[in-house]
């Protein structure tokens, strides 16, 4: 920190002599790289657990399926016996963990009891057909560990499993990838998995259970939603404008409830959906016969100006957001 | 020169330095006020996740302004192509002055996006011609505006292309002087690195507040250039595609030792002098260009087969930090490992998302009948539900 440059804020009488001392201590104090180690060690399991995940493949002819599965459920059991073992125990409130190590224990025991499960269905079909029974049961369990562990990753784990069960990809890189659009079964059970992970994220809050984990449910069940109700515009061609109220008024929805919470990464996301599905609408609109070339000089006018006003309505909230939280500007 | 005022950028300083105090618990929330109603910034800065949102929107109505322009012009020839080009930039640094004046945008996504914008816009100028591309024109062009841009808008990302295109116009340049030239570009490469990083060095000592990120950036940059250019890899593949050697893949080069050993020497300098300096940007790129290396060696000699190599890294990576982050939970040398201001809500959203990301594999149920209400297999576990 600049010590001469508080050295005149203390002059000015802005700080005090002892907040004064307690930056000119701050160059002495040892610093952090705590996140730098974190890094190389989750890197350092990336690495490893895919490379034993290659090995296993490699190998599987001499080792057998029954020693696989064996060593793998002995590795699980001892994870989560660990985890147990250390744990501090269940609570409604949030729970430190007791050190970084049992972060990664616990969650290389969950991803292998999806491994788990995944090879015995696999090999042995102990599902039968019900292949959706093969994805529910991990995914109550990883529920369990999430809350009574209190580890973020681990939710994240089970909310993609659930829309794995209803059958959609939720991860950020495969959210658009992997899911057919054009099936509306995927629409429906996005639309439903979003509705779901939305109550989840507003009871945690309001029963006070897990408050903190409120965001990530209401993160993903978010962009579901939007992700799944332009789909469902996408899809139904002849209702497209009832979707698109639709649409409007669950965006309509957000924005007030963004503003209300003074949540401005909710307020974009709402606007930028609610902005893709408007275009949708217009350049449908234009291309409607009779338009011909105006069509053409429409189009860019439009974007240009509704791309300019919402860069102001965003500079807009933002400043009263910035006032309301007591900053100046 | 500078499109700020002195005091606003003065006061964005004060005000950077005031965030990390209270960041670190140094001084509190009334104290926080205070500086900054009494060093008011007027400059317009918002978070990241704004700041991404409105590069998109200038982005669409930018793309949108030249596909106008260029059917209001209906232009189709070369020539006519260009002046379009350059109108258009002419438009984006207009729309940016003026901005910039009227509204005070620093670092706001608009400003960031029409800097790029411009320079792209002049740029496809040299594409679009008939005649071949020129890259010493081009970077030397490219060059001298992304300089005007850094100075005046003390914009690091515009500072970080200018060093860009410095290295590759000297680099050609330097290269028509023949085949002493060639022989020897690589060491001068390396000394124009060091000299400039050892400059930025001494500049962000002073009293150039404004320009820090810039100076950080090009440090940063100045650090890989010099590394790359007595990399071993780099030094070989550019020459083969450069001059046409048609050299294989065991063939050796000239002074091959030199390059291996700098190669396997930088890395462990940048990370020993940064933790006897605590200078992170250095030790981080240490981290970082050691894996470079792993993949230069892994290019010319494959010792073992892919997945044993990473499980012999990743079982070194757990040791070594697992055994760092014991051995530096009571603060040594002036380290820790512990995270001494966790408030950074932020850093384990985004742990989480990346876990999901990287982690889960696992198949998707095809057409499940959960909520389609069909007869397949997620019915049973309907009932469940």
């Amino acid at each position: 920190m600049d010590i001469p440059l508080f050295t005149q804020l203390l002059r000015e009488g802005l700080i005090d002599e002892q907040e004064f001392n307690k930056i000119a201590a701050q160059k002495d104090k040892p610093v952090s790289v705590h996140w730098d180690l974190r890094t190389l060690l989750y890197l350092g399991i990336v690495l490893l657990t895919t490379a034993v995940g290659i090995l296993i493949y490699k190998n599987i002819a001499s080792i057998g399926h029954m020693a696989m599965l064996v060593i793998l459920a002995v590795i699980c059991i001892a994870c989560f016996g660990y985890s147990i073992k250390n744990s501090k125990g269940y609570s409604n409130k949030k729970i430190e963990s007791p050190n970084i190590w049992f972060d990664y224990v616990l969650l290389l025991g969950c991803l292998l009891l999806l491994t788990f499960t995944g090879y015995i269905q696999f090999q042995y079909n102990v599902f039968g057909n019900q292949w959706g029974l093969a994805l529910f049961m991990p995914m109550v369990f990883l529920f369990i560990a999430a809350y009574y562990f209190d580890h973020l990753g681990v939710l994240s784990l089970a909310i993609t499993n659930l829309a794995a069960w209803a059958g959609i990809s939720v991860t950020p890189l495969r959210i658009l990838n992997d899911n057919d659009f054009n099936n509306p079964h995927i629409i429906y059970a996005g639309l439903a998995t979003g509705v779901l992970l939305l109550a989840a994220s507003l009871m945690s809050k309001l029963k006070n259970i897990k408050a903190h984990f409120n965001f990530t449910y209401k993160n993903f069940g978010t962009h579901i939603l939007f992700i799944s109700l332009l789909a469902l515009m996408f899809y139904f061609e002849p209702i497209f404008l009832v979707c698109f109220i639709v649409l409007a008024g669950v965006s309509y929805w957000y924005f007030k409830n963004a503003i209300k919470n003074s949540s401005f990464y909710f307020l974009v996301i709402a606007v930028l959906y609610f902005y893709v599905g408007l275009s949708y609408v217009v350049i449908k609109l234009l291309l409607l016969p009779g338009y011909d070339m105006g069509a053409l000089y429409l189009g860019p006018i439009y974007f240009i100006f509704s791309g300019i006003g919402l860069i102001r309505l965003f500079i807009h909230y933002n400043k009263i957001f910035k006032k309301n939280a007591g900053l100046p500007g | 020169m500078r499109a700020y005022q002195d005091s606003d950028l003065y006061n964005k300083y004060v005000n950077d330095q005031a965030t990390g105090a209270l960041e670190t618990f140094c001084i509190d929330k009334d104290s926080f006020t205070k500086i900054l109603t009494t060093y008011p910034c007027k400059l317009y800065t918002p978070d990241y996740f704004i700041r991404i949102a409105l590069g998109l929107l200038t982005i669409v109505a930018v793309l949108f302004s030249a596909l106008l322009l260029w059917l209001l012009s209906s232009a189709s020839s070369t020539p006519g192509i260009v002046i379009v080009l350059i109108i258009l930039a002419i438009l984006c640094y207009t729309a940016l002055e003026l901005l910039v004046q009227a509204k005070r945008y620093y670092n706001a996504g608009v400003d960031n996006i029409l800097m790029v914008l411009t320079i792209i816009f002049i740029d496809s100028v040299f594409f679009v011609s008939d005649y071949n591309t020129s890259w010493i024109g081009m970077s030397g062009v490219t060059m001298f505006v992304a300089l005007w841009l850094s100075i005046r808008f003390t914009d690091a990302f515009m500072a970080m292309l200018t060093y860009c295109c410095f290295f590759i116009f000297l680099f050609l340049v330097y290269l028509k002087f023949g085949d002493i030239a060639k022989a020897t570009a690589p060491v001068i490469m390396m000394i124009v690195s060091a000299v400039i990083c050892l400059l930025l060095q001494k500049l962000s000592r002073g009293k150039m507040y404004s320009y820090q990120y810039c100076f950080k950036a090009v440090t940063f940059l100045s650090l890989v250039t010099l590394y790359a250019s007595g990399n071993y890899f780099i030094i070989k593949e550019l020459s083969n595609e450069m001059f046409h050697l048609q050299l294989s893949l065991q063939d050796p080069i000239p002074f091959g030792w030199l390059f291996w050993m700098l190669t396997f020497l930088i890395p462990p300098a940048y990370i020993i002098y940064g933790i006897r300096k605590k200078d992170f940007l250095v030790m981080r790129t240490g981290l970082a260009l050691i894996a470079a290396t792993v993949f230069t060696v892994k290019y010319y000699y494959a010792l073992l087969p892919v997945e044993m190599e990473m499980l012999i890294a990743g079982i070194i990576l757990i040791a070594l930090s697992y055994t760092s982050i014991k051995y530096l939970a009571m603060p040594k040398y002036g380290y820790t490992s512990i995270d001494l201001y966790p408030s950074r809500k932020e850093a384990l959203n985004a742990e989480a998302l990346i876990i999901a990301e990287t982690f889960n594999k696992q198949p998707v149920v095809e057409s499940s009948g959960l909520y389609g209400g069909g007869s397949g297999g997620g019915g049973g576990a309907t009932g469940e539900f």
